[in-house]
């Protein structure tokens, strides 16, 4: 279990983070969002004992993580590197010795490794022989291979394609079924919806969002109406009491509702004429509130 | 797995499978080995001139019997003959002379023929003109000897201790030092340049890409520079294991070969006492390894990979400073000169060649090597601690405002646990 108490860190007078306070429970997925300068990184720094906060504790099961091996972390950093010029084998040998794994099993796993991220290339190829590709996925193996009791992932999504941040994702689940706190940063929105159980959301160092995903967004109240081929001219539907804004999209509208219980009213004018192929009422999108909640510094 | 060791390990392979390394270690043996067989070849495809003696009798045999390497001498009975033969280039000059004592005498060269020179055969007349006057005198054998004597100089260099003590200083080894001292010079300034920019490449290279950060996620920073820097003295063991090799090969080839002979046969190395080698080694050691602390300093407040020039640029300053030092210690000593090779950073290379050419006392030397030693294990505690901070540190301004910015901000956080970085974003 991962708990951070009461975290606080300036820099220069300047506050990067303050009383940040939260716990990732072992199998458990932990999305921090929140825009550049938000405090991410430095959360993340305080976490791996690079920075020391200046009040409160970063917990690992109970004890301060400063004090203890640090083997059981898996860490991968926003910014990508490998060494270029050594074999694919020789890097991922050494970081998992870092981490407490002997050479032979190592060697053992990355073949594991290899196959569930369907990596093109072999184990004696040099990195900088590879595809970007199948670089990125080399390091994702760097960072995973030892199976990390505690994963710290820094913007993992970011310069994946789809298919590399599918194979991620997948990485992360299984480390998730294996027991594994596991902390990410996103700016993907989506990416955090599809895979954390868990978020936090920084602003100027402040957490301003805590909790379950889906309590996090019903928090907000279903103010989102999807509708496909309504009855109901563009000008009724901007009209109708209760809906702030229309959003028109081809034959599908998107409304925002000042008022979660005019949905009612609204389903029952929409289907009045019968047969609806869509409507959908749910609260915003994590990306919404993303996006109000950032706004709100400004 | 010992977390200093696995480091340790992983420089040391990496580098011995890389042909960087590699390059470093042959480039001076394929260098000294291009410039032997230069050497060689032009030795053994010069031919000694030859010089067409017109003269009386005695005087062409004895010249004849002077020939040497470098000159041979033939004998022709008359000007005419000798100039044919200069003619159709069966010889490169003619050398008349005159019999009368004191003699005199012409020598005409043929252009583009081999150069002999005035001095060559002013020594090799004077020899026959010398027993020619001494037979015009009636001198005998003896007498002869005694003439041609010269007087003898013997030196002795002293040196004076603060008590006012004089001991003398060995002359006739000051040679083989000198020529030792300069030799560990070069090799020095080699070393640290070779590995300096090697140790500050392999940080850079590591904190531009952020693999430090995956790196330091897991052990500490101190333990990382340890193994870094152990790894990198290893492999400059190995390059000085391979050179004693091939040194060891070249005589045991070439134990035959003339100019190889010729130059172990010039230096007396039974002069070279135990305690300058071992001052000298003492001084190499702690001298390379503070270079190489620097380098990794250096090296860990760049921000990118392109930076990692900059990171060296004050170790070949420093060093180069050294350098030029040591090298003018053989004109004597200056009161400048002499505090400077107190100086870490510069008394690893100036110490030696002062202590050769015997400017200064073993006592003396020791002081600086203790100096030196000492400040080695300040500097790399010192060092091993700013690198803590410096490794999260990016500036894409300078490695000084880098520098600053870690300084400042590891002074401020001082009492936390331990320092911290600047600009964490």
């Amino acid at each position: 279990m991962l708990e951070l108490q009461g975290l606080t860190k300036t820099f220069g007078g300047q506050t990067a983070v303050h009383n940040e306070t939260f716990s990732v429970a072992p199998g458990t997925i932990m999305g921090l969002i929140g825009q550049n300068g938000a405090g991410k990184t430095t959360t993340f720094r305080m976490i791996l004992n690079f920075l020391h906060p200046d009040n409160g504790a970063v917990l690992w099961n109970g004890r301060p993580i400063a004090n203890q091996d640090r083997a059981f972390i898996g860490y991968l950093p926003e910014e990508r590197g490998l060494y270029p010029k050594m074999k694919v084998a020789d890097q991922i040998v050494f970081f998992a010795q870092l981490h407490g794994l002997s050479r032979a099993n190592a060697l053992s796993r990355l073949d594991e490794w290899m196959d569930r991220f369907q990596v093109k290339g072999k184990k004696t190829d040099k990195v900088k022989d590879l595809s970007k590709g199948n670089q990125q996925k080399i390091q994702l193996i760097a960072t995973l291979i030892h199976m990390p009791k505690l994963l710290i992932l820094d913007e993992p999504f970011s310069g994946l394609d789809p298919v590399n941040a599918g194979l991620l994702e997948d990485g992360i689940r299984l480390l998730k079924e294996n027991g594994s706190a596991i902390i990410f940063s996103s700016h993907d929105m989506s990416n955090v919806e599809e895979v954390s159980d868990h978020l936090v959301m920084l602003r100027n160092g402040e957490t301003v969002l805590n909790g379950k995903v889906s309590e996090i967004r019903h928090q907000f109240g279903r103010t989102k109406v999807y509708l496909e081929q309504p009855p109901l001219s563009d000008a009724e539907l901007e009209a109708f009491p209760g809906v702030a804004k229309v959003l028109q999209q081809g034959t599908r509208y998107t409304l925002t509702l000042s008022d979660p219980a005019a949905g009612r009213a609204l389903f029952e004018a929409a289907t009045a004429k019968g047969y609806l192929p869509e409507f959908s009422q749910q609260p915003p999108t994590l990306d919404e509130i993303f996006k109000l909640k950032a706004g709100a510094s400004a | 797995m010992n977390t200093v060791k696995i480091v340790f390990n992983q420089v040391f392979r990496k580098n011995l499978k890389s042909g960087t390394w590699w390059s470093i270690v042959l480039s001076p043996l394929v260098l000294g080995l291009i410039m032997f067989g230069i050497g060689y070849y032009v030795s053994s495809t010069t031919a000694p001139a030859e010089v067409g003696v017109v003269a009386a009798q005695p005087i062409q045999q004895g010249l004849s019997k002077q020939s040497s390497d470098s000159v041979k001498y033939r004998t022709y009975g008359s000007q005419a003959a000798a100039e044919k033969a200069l003619r159709d280039k069966k010889i490169d000059g003619v050398l008349t002379v005159n019999a009368q004592t004191p003699y005199t005498s012409r020598y005409i060269s043929r252009q583009g023929g081999q150069d002999v020179s005035k001095n060559t055969l002013t020594a090799d007349l004077s020899q026959l003109n010398t027993a020619a006057v001494a037979g015009e005198l009636h001198l005998t054998g003896a007498q002869l000897t005694k003439l041609l004597t010269p007087p003898t100089v013997t030196t002795r260099s002293v040196t004076f201790s603060d008590s006012g003590k004089m001991s003398t200083k060995g002359g006739a080894d000051e040679g083989a030092k000198y020529f030792l001292a300069m030799a560990i010079s070069v090799l020095f300034y080699g070393f640290l340049l070779s590995y300096g920019s090697m140790t500050a490449q392999e940080i850079a290279t590591e904190k531009g890409s952020r693999i430090e950060e995956m790196i330091l996620a897991a052990i500490s920073a101190r333990a990382q520079f340890i193994g870094k820097i152990l790894g990198i003295m290893a492999l400059m063991v190995v390059q000085i294991i391979l050179y004693g090799i091939a040194t060891g090969i070249a005589l045991l080839v070439g134990r035959n070969n003339q100019t190889i002979r010729g130059i172990v046969s010039q230096v007396d190395w039974s002069m070279l006492d135990g305690s300058f080698l071992a001052v000298t080694l003492g001084f190499f050691i702690v001298g390379i390894l503070s270079y190489t602390v620097l380098s990794a300093l250096l090296g860990s407040l760049v921000a990118s990979q392109e930076q990692a020039g900059q990171a060296s640029m004050p170790v070949v300053m420093l060093s180069l400073i050294g350098y030029l030092a040591s090298l003018m210690s053989a004109n004597g000593s200056t009161p400048l000169m002499s505090i400077m090779s107190y100086i870490p950073f510069l008394s690893p290379m100036m110490m030696p060649s002062r202590l050769a050419v015997g400017q200064v006392s073993s006592g003396e030397a020791v002081i600086a090597l203790a100096i030196s030693t000492a400040f080695l294990i300040v500097f790399t505690w010192l060092a091993a601690k700013l690198y803590e901070t410096n490794v999260l540190a990016y500036s894409d301004n300078s490695i000084w405002h880098a520098l600053r910015q870690s300084w400042t901000i590891a002074r401020s956080e001082r009492g936390r646990g331990k320092a911290v970085p600047a600009n964490t974003k």
